[in-house]
């Protein structure tokens, strides 16, 4: 079977139909993920007792497992009583098709959380201890530091890095294959099941990943623009 | 009014503070020298909480504190009743020079956006930067830093102004323009506590002379006991010391 670009414009035409998956399993975990993992930062940034403790066992142990592994370790704990619940009861199987989205986002959103509290911090860390002095001085609260003063520029930092973060996010999303969720990819090769044109449907499946990613670049890169404008060349002066 | 009674630090084994007891009056403009490591800084520090003395009792006003039972509440309203003015300057980085000294005012503070803007372009009309309102910190000059520093304390009427080496990390040709600000400072009446190497403007502006060393305020007086006739024989040392490397006239 000879290589026939057409069938790439096949594949991309299914594939596309479930880009929503693929967006659904990465923007959401992204938005937890900060939602969630800038709190526990802030926790062990200021050496919060119990937290800050729990979180500096906690987050380097799960830092060291593969994202597959929180898909297949969440889908076994979440989706299998459920699974026996939904037979049990009878339930449509489509109701047990959302309920793999659903594992795959928490999944993905636990994921996301443990990778993002590590950019918060270094994004934090990378604050000069000045600022805060800065802020006690003037009768700022810790508070008042941190939403109006530290956070801004700790989020100036961490641009760049949470961009890397969904990028990671968007490709990671395909490991969902493994709880046979139909996203991008898993879309692409349905297509291929049917034609053998497996080939072409990568091909596929790849472009749609290169486009989001290009795009997720140049909207940080914009973003990181505005966030830095006042620190045009802010040297070792200060 | 300022006073200090006894404060103690220790970083560790290391004893920095070894019982210092102050006393600033109303208006009064108080210069502390002393060697490197005699815990100057860790002193101006206690007095804003910015760190935690383990001993000691600080008033400020009608304001007293223990410094070991200082609840969150009385760190808080020592820290607004005083203003402090760092080597490295310290401005908010994401604040350009107007926001920099409404930061304080409207937040801290809790004074209208409108009124806190006039205040601040009156306080950096007076430290002449008048043009520079709408300047990011990166965009300054070390000496036009630490003067928008100096209208940000200024423009939050404290008690006392804490002052360290506010001019120690300035290239030598913008140390006049900061200290100039700092004679006008002082000539307001308000209260300064100043740690620096100038000795030609301490004996200038200061009304009380601190020396320490080793964690204790080993001698004090005016400006003219000090400088001219020192009683200790390590004032003597650090002052022959000091006026020989910077080579100043009194
Ligand atoms: N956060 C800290 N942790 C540990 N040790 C500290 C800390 N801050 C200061 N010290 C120690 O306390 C001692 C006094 O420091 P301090 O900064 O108060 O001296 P200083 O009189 O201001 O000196 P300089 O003229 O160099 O600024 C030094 O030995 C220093 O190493
Ligand atoms: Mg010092």
């Amino acid at each position: 079977m000879t290589f026939d670009a057409s069938y790439i414009l096949v594949s991309l035409k299914v594939a596309l139909r479930y880009l929503h998956v693929t967006l659904l399993l990465s923007v959401i975990p992204l938005l937890a993920g900060i939602a969630l993992g800038t709190p526990i930062a802030v926790c062990r940034k200021f050496r919060m007792r119990f937290t800050s403790q729990a979180a500096g066992v906690l987050i380097p142990t799960l830092r060291g497992i593969p994202l597959v592994l929180y898909v297949l370790i969440l889908n076994f704990l979440i989706l299998k009583p459920l699974d026996m619940l939904a037979q049990h009861y009878a339930w449509a199987d489509r109701l047990r098709m959302m309920n793999s989205i659903h594992i795959g986002i928490v999944a993905m959103s636990a994921y996301a959380t443990v990778t993002i509290s590590e950019t918060m911090r270094s994004a934090l860390n990378s604050v000069p201890d000045g600022q805060y002095e800065a802020c006690f001085s003037v009768g700022l609260t810790r508070g008042q530091a941190l939403r109006r003063i530290v956070m801004p520029q700790a989020l100036a930092f961490a641009v760049p890095v949470l961009c890397n973060n969904f990028i990671g996010l968007i490709k990671g999303s395909s490991i969902v294959y493994v709880i046979a969720i139909l996203d991008v990819l898993n879309g692409a090769m349905s297509s291929a099941q049917i034609n053998y044109r497996f080939l072409e449907a990568y091909i596929a499946a790849a472009l749609i990943y290169w486009v989001l990613c290009i795009s997720v670049e140049r909207a940080s890169w914009l973003l990181e623009r505005r966030l830095r404008r006042h620190r045009a060349e802010l040297t070792t002066r200060g | 009014m300022i006073r200090v009674r006894d404060a103690r630090k220790s970083f560790g084994k290391n004893e920095v503070l070894r019982g210092v007891s102050l006393d600033v009056k109303k208006g009064e403009v108080v210069v502390i020298l002393g060697p490197s490591g005699s815990g100057k800084t860790t002193l101006l520090r206690c007095i804003n909480f910015l760190e935690n003395a383990d001993d000691g009792e600080l008033t400020i006003g009608d304001l007293s504190v223990r410094f070991k039972h200082a609840t969150k509440r009385e760190i808080l309203s020592v820290r607004r009743r005083t203003a402090m003015v760092f080597q490295n300057y310290n401005l908010f980085n994401n604040k350009n020079a107007l926001e920099n000294v409404m930061e304080g005012l409207v937040t801290a503070r809790g004074i209208p956006v409108s009124e806190a803007r006039e205040t601040a372009k009156r306080e950096l009309d007076k430290v002449g930067l008048s043009d520079k309102y709408e300047a990011w910190p990166s965009q300054l000059s070390g000496g036009q830093q630490q003067r928008v520093a100096i209208a940000r304390a200024v423009s939050l009427n404290p008690e006392v102004i804490l002052f360290d080496e506010p001019t120690s990390a300035l290239d030598p040709e913008l140390v006049g323009e900061v200290l100039a600000v700092m004679r006008d400072v002082a000539r307001e009446g308000i209260t300064m506590v100043v740690v620096t190497h100038e000795m030609s403007f301490a004996s200038d502006i200061a009304d009380h002379v601190v020396f320490m060393d080793g964690g204790v305020i080993v001698e004090e007086g005016t400006p003219r006991e000090i400088f001219t006739r020192p009683k200790e024989q390590r004032t003597r040392q650090f002052l022959d010391r000091i006026l020989l490397k910077y080579d100043y006239a009194i």
